[in-house]
């Protein structure tokens, strides 16, 4: 029989410390190691960053995009326009990725009439045609042949005690701070009613409109908040590369990857964004010492497969359904519940979410808001 | 303005989307580091700023190691394959040959899939973990990506398959040398090109005034993505002159999509990249009369079988799958331009460190064994590095070859 921890009592209080504990001490690990290692973990933080907003919009809400580089390629614009056209400091651009707030809604917008496939087909032509908007307004951003930021104007600020040749230090703190923060939000979000309401959409739309969810709302809200999160790890992978060049880094194949890194990671997962983030970053680097070039890719993609094989609900999902054998963390009982109403146990992986117990579609979202309403 | 000027005004340009020629537009620039003319004319750097100053002037008397961030995967690796197989040739003959001064050249490549943010990460591993005395890469995306992790640490980048005119600013990246000349360069010598087309001189000198302006006047764009759709705009647009900025695999398949719509133009002109014969024998009829900036021979071209110059290359190149493709030959040029600094370096009075190699290569005037008589690779502390000249060839379709229609037209 599994260990059964509820939230909100004591052991799980516990539980939640040990883990930040964890994971302080591994950041404190990373700051430490070599230029190199650490610029490889500032990349899958960023990524990670990047991911976190297409699992609002691909995991939690059911909305498949490819075209999620575009997100990625605004928010680095963004920064790199303000930076080099307005003087702006870098730092201070990041939370200008809520400009990606009002592309993601627009985006958004075709969602209300399709979905799955077809919608994926609208994100696409989004992703396709960015690099060719940038290039069209080439004044601003550089176009075919890339913007330059200078590097002076990537210093970090006087407070931070870190001078422009500890640039690379100080943005990994930045991408773990702007990392620690979109999880806590996106945590919250998914355990309130709007990401239950997120989750009757996902499932079953008809049930959801049926239960008085406002699926308009849902859906293009959550590409708004799903674009800014992607939006914010573009600022930060302006900053990290300096130089951004749309054909290159914003192209529909990174759109994909930023795919490949949600699905292998682990959808409606709290650690798989920085699961995918690594698998993005670590794999490719690993098997080229394998075989370089081509036989390099062919790797990857075994190795990809491979993990969709043996974990087809992500890493992080796959390592949840084992340790649930284990140990099982579920929903504290409601006051008025408590004694007579079943908890199922919560899918855990990292963190959970009400939303994966279960339980219908229909049942779901019903659950969810009689639970708020008490 | 005449009906003929206006004509000639009417020129056309094809963009090619991931072309390596368009990323030769830079836009801005940057202030890393401070370098002048010393009062001689030389080229002196400030070492003061980088990282570590002593390692930059330290004697290289092991190896020369040279970290090459490559796209082997990914969209240009079929490209750049053949680039590197030129580039690895020409390095191993100088190996071969005792290396430099009896220093042994070796290269580290690492992939980086064409991709910006992969060029980084590995321009990161060869500075930090592999130490490595120079760097090189492939394409505008990885050099910039590269670029001030370079100059911070004071590693010359040397020759990079690069046009972008944001790094041949001397004063703001002097530890990178570009190796493909500039679109600007390009185009200058196109505008030559084509006024010398021109009978009537007072249309030539409006053609010029013109051109001087504001560039070419560009009546319509097509993507040459897909070949028979842009040849189609092109001719319902009425356009005259084309100037096809196409790359390696691109160049044929326009000039073959032309004719299939039965589009014939008075004058095409193509960026140097085309200067590919494989490509317009397939194309067949419709490439015939392309003109192409050119400063590479023909290797292929039987009348210089017997030219020193192109028996070496090709024992050099035995082994290697395209010799005579211009890619190849591009790659083993960049390496036998490294050699040739790297020698001149090794002469100077510090011998061979990164200081002094960055200064020979910005003190240049080498005619390398590739380039086309009259051509040499010329750098100066204030001019930067490139090709002297092109030469104007257009493709015979009937005998399958280019053909010389014009003398060297210098650039400067």
């Amino acid at each position: 029989m599994p260990i059964v921890i509820e939230q909100g009592t004591n052991r799980y209080r516990g539980l939640v410390a040990v883990g930040l504990a964890v994971a302080v001490l591994v950041v404190l690990w990373a700051s430490g190691l070599d230029p190199f290692q650490r610029g490889q973990v500032t990349r899958v933080l960023i990524y990670a960053v990047a991911i976190a907003g297409l699992n609002v919009a691909t995991g939690y809400t059911g909305l498949l995009s490819v075209g999620h580089s575009a997100f990625f390629g605004i928010g680095a614009y963004t920064t790199g326009i303000l930076v080099e056209k307005a003087g702006w400091g870098a730092w201070a651009t990041l939370p200008v990725a809520a400009v990606c707030f009002a592309v993601g809604l627009l985006v958004g917008l075709p969602a209300l009439r399709i979905r799955g496939l077809y919608l994926a087909m609208v994100t696409l032509a989004f992703a396709v045609a960015f690099p060719e908007i940038v290039a069209r307004f080439d004044g601003l951003t550089g176009g075919a042949g890339g913007m330059a930021i200078h590097r002076v104007n990537l210093r970090p600020p006087a407070w931070s005690g870190f001078t422009l040749g500890e640039k690379d230090k100080w943005l990994f703190w930045v991408a773990v701070v702007v990392l620690a923060i979109v999880t806590y939000l996106i945590a919250n979000l998914t355990r309130s009613r709007y990401g239950l309401a997120m989750s009757a959409v996902r499932q079953n739309e008809i049930a959801a409109s049926a239960s008085g969810v406002n699926i308009a709302i849902v859906k293009v809200t959550s590409f708004g908040i799903s674009g800014a999160i992607t939006g914010a790890g573009g600022g930060l992978f302006a900053i990290y590369l300096g130089n951004l060049y749309a054909e290159g880094s914003f192209t529909l194949m990174a759109g994909i990857s930023l795919l490949i890194g949600l699905v292998i990671g682990g959808e409606r997962t709290m650690l798989g964004p920085i699961v995918g983030g690594c698998v993005l970053i670590y794999v490719p680097y690993y098997t080229a010492d394998i075989g370089q070039g081509q036989a390099s890719a062919v790797l990857f993609a075994v190795a990809l497969l491979l993990v969709i094989f043996l974990a087809p609900s992500g890493i992080v999902g796959g390592l949840g359904q084992l340790s649930r054998r284990i140990l099982v963390v579920r929903p504290g009982r409601p006051a008025l519940g408590r004694g007579s109403v079943p908890a199922a146990p919560a899918s855990s992986g990292g963190h959970s979410s009400p939303n994966d117990r279960g339980h219908s579609a229909l049942d779901e979202p019903l659950t969810g808001i009689e639970r708020q309403n008490s | 303005m005449t009906a003929t000027t206006r004509r000639l005004l009417r020129a056309a340009l094809v963009p090619v989307a991931a072309s390596l020629v368009l990323s030769a537009c830079g836009s801005s620039d940057d202030s890393n580091d401070s370098s002048a003319a010393s009062a001689d004319g030389s080229f002196s750097v400030s070492t003061d700023d980088c990282t570590d100053p002593s390692v930059v002037t330290k004697k290289i008397t092991d190896t020369i190691s040279l970290g090459y961030s490559a796209p082997l995967s990914g969209p240009v690796a079929g490209v750049a394959e053949l680039a590197i197989e030129g580039y690895k040739a020409r390095i191993a003959e100088a190996n071969a040959a005792g290396g430099i001064d009896g220093v042994k050249i070796d290269i580290k490549y690492l992939d980086d899939a064409f991709q910006p943010d992969k060029a980084k990460a590995n321009a990161t591993q060869f500075i930090e973990k592999d130490k490595v005395d120079l760097l090189s890469t492939f394409g505008s995306g990885p050099l910039g990506a590269m670029a001030d992790d370079a100059a911070a640490a004071c590693v010359p980048f040397m020759y990079p398959s690069s046009s972008d005119d944001t790094y041949r600013k001397i004063e703001d990246y002097p530890w990178i040398v570009e190796y493909l000349p500039s679109a600007s360069s390009e185009t200058d010598f196109l505008v030559k090109y084509i006024q010398s087309k021109v009978t009537n001189p007072a249309e030539a000198d409006a053609f010029e005034a013109s051109a001087k302006a504001a560039g070419l006047t560009i009546t319509k764009v097509a993507d040459d993505t897909d070949p028979t759709a842009a040849a189609t705009t092109l001719k319902s647009a009425g356009v005259d002159v084309v100037y096809h900025a196409g790359v390696v695999g691109s160049c044929g398949a326009f000039d073959g999509a032309r004719e299939r719509v039965d589009y014939h133009p008075t004058l095409v002109v193509a960026a140097s990249n085309c200067a590919d014969a494989t490509e317009y024998v397939s194309a067949g009829a419709g490439s015939d009369g392309v003109t192409i900036a050119k400063y590479l021979e023909d290797t292929s071209d039987p009348a210089l079988a017997t030219n020193p110059n192109v028996v070496n290359y090709h024992k050099v190149v035995a082994g290697v799958k395209d010799p005579d493709n211009t890619v190849t030959q591009s790659g083993y040029m960049q390496a036998d331009l490294l050699v040739n600094t790297l020698t001149q370096a090794a002469k100077s009075s510090s011998g061979l460190t990164r200081e002094s190699i960055i200064q020979a290569a910005r003190d240049q005037d080498y005619d390398s064994p590739l380039l086309i008589d009259g051509i040499t690779w010329k750098a100066t502390a204030t001019r930067p590095a490139g090709v002297s000249g092109f030469q104007a060839v257009a493709w015979n379709a009937k005998e399958k070859k280019f053909v010389v229609s014009g003398d060297v037209i210098a650039i400067d």
